[in-house]
């Protein structure tokens, strides 16, 4: 008899607890709240560093045991691949010489990002993802402290990361490319056909808004177009691998795998001297660094 | 068990969450550990006390995401509630019971992300977020379920005859 109420009543608060969470979260979601995940980010991010070290150790050891044979047919293809490259690389060798004649020529001046970027880059290693799976965010350990700044682009020596979208003292979130409120501009390399790329949860990014009649093709080079200011223009982002073409539709998509495997990404490059082109227009002219 | 060392237990499990078991990924998803610890502590205790490990967790993801604040808390405090909820209509949880809350919370939770994202202009599919992140992670919550349970299981036998001084 005097269980029952008590019962009813242990019930009913459940229900209020969660619509005034709710009501909470809505209120404090009107302004960032940055100071306590700064803090928490200062006090915390020594653990995650060991947390982190500690996982892609483990990774490493359980990577090592593969099959033989599957090591023998890898070591054959890398043997082709470097043949490849090797001319390749010969090929680009003579291509960058020629290229830094000719601006030296031109007396060229004017911002270049594709240059610039590799002059001002601080090395960040990722220490913590978001806890969930939907949303693809990055920390890495270098922050305000280290002259980060939010919009930042974020690279690697394979191509575009995504941007630095908050930034604590010691420690700053990415953005990356894959998220699915993620959008770059971007164009084909070959045919300087330019489209945006959207990130997609649990799927490769597509490059939108590409005009129905122009060709595309599996295999052709995604990169930066430098519209809007955010990115250098000419950063690899990743490669053609499925065209999506439907008649009634204003635009084909092409489906992008990415030049950066994000899921074993360790360490990436912030850019730091990245002028955007409106930026410029603004502030005072500047020697630009050119570094061959 | 003190208060404040539940606070740095479950602190722990969310750095653990979001610093090595990112790095242990298999498709691209990675489980959710707190998740399954609320989860089987409503379970084995009801509703009533996983709302304070609930919450507690739910408030160290929020300090480590980059989210808006309070979306992880949110997660949980369901997970908690709606475990609460299953734990009263048997007469004795089982690891049956824990394996079909796992999944059943795994949904929960992407379901009130998701809403979140689609309320914030992010443009989803959400049949291919379902084939290629709700399901596999459903698989590897599981997974995480039947080493947490019965972990905590025993802990709820050490500490079952004294209510914690967190209740």
């Amino acid at each position: 008899m005097l269980q029952r109420p008590r019962a009813r009543r242990r019930i009913r608060w459940w229900p209020i607890v969660i619509v005034l969470l709710a009501a909470v979260v809505v209120l404090l979601n009107t302004r960032p709240i940055d100071t306590p995940r700064d803090l928490a980010a200062r006090l915390t991010l020594p653990i995650q560093r060991l947390l982190r070290e500690a996982g892609n150790e483990l990774r490493s050891a359980t990577g090592a045991v593969e099959d033989t044979t599957t090591l023998r047919e890898h070591a054959e293809q890398l043997e082709k691949t470097v043949a490849q490259l090797t001319v390749e690389n010969l090929r680009l060798k003579e291509v960058e010489a020629e290229n830094v004649r000719l601006r030296s020529l031109l007396q060229f001046r004017d911002v270049n990002p594709s240059i610039t970027y590799k002059g001002g880059q601080l090395v960040g290693r990722i220490v913590a993802n978001e806890p969930g799976n939907i949303v693809q965010s990055v920390l890495i350990d270098i922050g305000s402290n280290n002259g980060i700044e939010s919009g930042m682009p974020v690279v690697t020596e394979l191509g575009l990361v995504g941007r630095v979208t908050e930034v604590y003292s010691n420690a700053a979130r990415v953005l990356l490319i894959t998220d699915s409120s993620s959008n770059v501009n971007t164009m084909l390399q070959n045919t300087r056909l330019r489209g945006i790329l959207r990130g997609r949860a649990g799927q490769s990014p597509i490059m939108d808004y590409l005009p129905q009649d122009q060709p595309i093709l599996v295999g052709d080079i995604v990169v930066t177009s430098g519209e809007g200011g955010r990115f250098p223009i000419g950063i690899p982002v990743g490669q053609v691998v499925e065209v999506e073409q439907n008649d009634v539709e204003m635009f084909q998509q092409a489906v992008v795998r990415t030049t950066v495997d994000f899921d074993t990404l360790e360490t990436v490059l912030v850019v730091t001297n990245f002028v955007s082109p409106s930026e410029q227009l603004g502030a005072p002219q500047t020697e630009p660094e050119l570094q061959p | 068990m003190m208060p404040y060392l539940l606070l740095l237990a479950l602190g722990l499990a969310a750095l653990v969450q979001v610093s090595l078991l990112p790095v242990l990924r298999v498709a691209g998803v990675s489980p959710n550990l707190t998740l399954m610890v609320i989860t089987a502590w409503a379970l084995l205790r009801g509703g009533r006390s996983a709302v304070i490990w609930a919450l507690v967790a739910g408030l160290w993801l929020d300090l480590l995401s980059g989210q808006w604040f309070g979306v992880y808390t949110l997660g949980l405090l369901t997970a908690a509630y709606l475990a609460g909820l299953a734990s009263q209509t048997v007469y004795r949880p089982s690891i049956w019971l824990a394996l079909g809350m796992a999944a059943a919370v795994t949904v929960v939770q992407a379901a009130i992300q998701l809403t979140l994202l689609l309320v914030s202009g992010s443009v989803l599919s959400l049949p291919e977020v379902a084939l290629r992140l709700v399901a596999p992670e459903i698989v590897y919550n599981s997974i995480v379920m039947l080493a947490v349970y019965p972990v905590l299981s025993w802990i709820n036998r050490m500490t079952g005859q004294e209510r914690l001084p967190v209740e």
